[in-house]
């Protein structure tokens, strides 16, 4: 009830943009969700109707398990790369943006510009392919990882050097008269201080690499259904013609991004914001 | 801008990380002047350059640039040799720009760079002008649906491009989708909105506008509340109507946010992939072809040396348009 009240003392135009929201969004989410509810027969017909025949559990299960867990093992997989990729990511960006921000000379500046050209050019797929091959990483997850690292590096990098030019100084210095090294200094003062960045970046950057499907497609070449974004891509194009289980596919790989954004969307936007208004 | 984030950090926490260091301490406490500064100095207990370039060690810039220099920098350089030549990945034969002329007269490929550019230009523009127009009603004094609306309009750029595209493949169905569904009740009639070579792209800009307008919007709000409000209290006062007040007030000021909201839609723009992908995967025909898309199918096909071409081209077509823009817009930002 106050719901609708609320929604009574809106002003027209408003009151019209929530009524659109529900045809351009919200009847596709509802569209996705009922349809992977349906057997293969009705959801082939692609209605918004209730399902007349539910069939929950047979398409949920058969996306968890078809093909020996396929499903399930690129999930673990896609997992696995983008922990690894955060872990990693934030580790040498944050080094790497703390050397650029204190210290002056030649070497740091050439990096700078090389590190801020990266957040425009893009990645020339086909000799990183190259490079990795002779690496003896093409082909496999570790490769991959390299590559979602190197691709976040620049954006990272100018989020945590803008706010570590914001720490004064000072703390360094008192820090290195007390006779703190370099790594000491970094881990034991500047860690603490650049967690709320790290948290934005973690925030922010965690969906690029998990919704990521280019770079999978690329460097893990070998395996179809390696990451869960390859996995789907695959089911869709093996199983056309079953939307049920692939809408189901869909709304399972949906998951994770909805759970963090109803949690955390304030901190999603505001984050997005940081790195954006900067350039 | 002030983000959120660095005003967590005070001054509280700076004390702590001071004082958890006893010589530190002692030395804040016995400050005694510059004379018993300068005694500490000659003491060698103030820093000189040899220690601080000790400190702050490139062995802690090292990890990140070698991975960005190995994995990026360095094949953005060799992209340029091996697209001179024919390539398998093992051995590599000079053929000059041969390359380059085949890709600019195949077909498919020619089509895709002119595609490439449509769909660029029209995701920026529509992006930038209806983000900003959706960011100014949001903002405005009263409008109470503004989180609501920002949040659902953000969320696809949670999704994957993939499960998006898989979504709207079925809802824009030629014979049985939603939405000509929809439009059959006012007599319109079926569109093949995907498989018609004439509004496949169009179709697939409108997908893209779906997924992605909830950037554009994020940011420009963010520019807007910015803005302090005294100036618009100022401008009516002097009479200023809301259309001036948006030209001479907001959009100046707001000039950052305009300049990254370009930048962004268009670097994604010209790089878009996947959703094309997953949607068409390039037809009907060479209808919805893109740089991407035929890239990675010359990749795919063996065609290593022709793949680096097409990316040497999404290269020089990135860099020779969004630097110029860039640094265009960002000259006529207004500081204060």
């Amino acid at each position: 009830m106050s719901a609708l009240k609320w929604f009574k003392k809106l002003k027209f135009g408003e009151a019209t943009a929530i009524v659109i929201t529900v045809f351009t969004h919200w009847v596709i989410f509802y569209f996705i969700l009922i349809n992977s509810f349906k057997t293969k027969a009705e959801a082939a017909k692609l209605t918004l109707n209730w399902p007349s025949e539910w069939s929950i559990l047979d398409n949920y299960k058969y996306v968890l398990t078809y093909q020996n867990n396929i499903f399930l093992r690129a999930l673990g997989n896609s997992i696995w790369v983008t922990v690894c990729t955060m872990a990693v990511l934030v580790l040498v960006s944050a080094t790497t943006a703390f050397i650029v921000q204190r210290r002056g000379g030649a070497i740091t500046k050439i990096s700078d510009k090389l590190i801020l050209a990266g957040l425009i050019a893009p990645l020339a797929i086909v000799p990183t392919y190259w490079v990795l091959a002779r690496l003896q990483l093409a082909n496999t997850i570790t490769g991959l990882i390299l590559v979602e690292i190197a691709l976040l590096f620049p954006y990272s990098t100018m989020l945590y050097k803008g706010y570590i030019a914001a720490i004064p100084r000072e703390i360094d210095e008192a820090a290195i008269v007390d006779g703190c090294g370099p790594w000491q200094l970094f881990f034991k003062i500047m860690v603490p201080l650049i967690k709320p960045i790290t948290a934005t970046v973690i925030i922010l950057r965690t969906f690029v690499v998990y919704n990521d499907f280019t770079n999978p497609l690329y460097f893990l070449s070998g395996t179809k259904s390696a990451t869960v974004q390859l996995c789907i891509y695959t089911f869709k194009s093996t199983y056309s013609t079953d939307w049920g289980r692939m809408f189901a596919a869909v709304v399972l790989v949906s998951i994770p991004p909805l759970l963090v954004f109803v949690a955390l969307h304030k901190r999603i936007m505001e984050g997005m914001t940081m790195g954006a208004v900067k350039g | 801008m002030e983000s959120v984030d660095t005003a967590r950090y005070n001054e509280s926490n700076l004390k702590k990380m001071l004082w958890r260091f006893p010589v530190t301490k002692a030395f804040v406490q016995k400050w005694n002047g510059p004379k018993h500064f300068l005694k500490l100095v000659i003491g060698g207990q103030i820093m000189n350059s040899r220690l601080l370039k000790k400190t702050y060690s490139y062995s802690l810039l090292a990890p990140g640039l070698l991975i960005y220099l190995v994995i990026f920098a360095l094949p953005t350089v060799i992209s340029f040799y091996f697209a001179m030549t024919r390539w398998n990945l093992t051995t590599a034969e000079w053929t000059g720009f041969q390359n380059f002329i085949t890709f600019f007269s195949q077909e498919n490929t020619r089509i895709s760079v002119g595609n490439t550019f449509l769909f660029a230009s029209v995701t920026t523009v529509g992006k930038t002008v209806v983000g900003l127009a959706l960011a100014v009603a949001f903002c405005r004094k009263g409008f109470r649906s503004a989180g609501y609306l920002k949040g659902l309009l953000y969320f696809p750029v949670m999704l994957s491009a993939v499960t998006v595209g898989i979504a709207f493949s079925a809802v824009l169905h030629p014979s049985k989708g939603i939405l000509n569904e929809f439009l059959g009740w006012f007599g319109i009639e079926k569109i093949r909105w995907l498989t018609d070579g004439a509004i496949a792209i169009w179709t697939v800009m409108l997908v893209d506008f779906w997924k992605t307008v909830g950037i554009n919007v994020v940011i420009f709000i963010a520019g807007i509340s910015a803005i302090s409000p005294e100036y618009y209290e100022a401008a009516s006062l002097d009479g200023a109507s809301a259309g001036k007040q948006f030209c001479h007030i907001t959009l100046p000021l707001i000039v950052p946010s305009i300049n990254s909201a370009i930048t962004l839609s268009l670097i994604g723009g010209l790089k878009n992939y996947d959703l094309i992908w997953t949607m068409t995967e390039g037809g009907p025909g060479y209808s919805t072809e893109v740089l991407g898309t035929v890239t990675y199918k010359l990749f795919a096909r063996g065609n290593f040396g022709l793949a680096t071409a097409g990316q040497v081209v999404i290269f020089v077509l990135v860099c020779a348009i969004v630097f110029p823009i860039n640094s265009y817009i960002s000259k006529k930002a207004v500081t204060i």
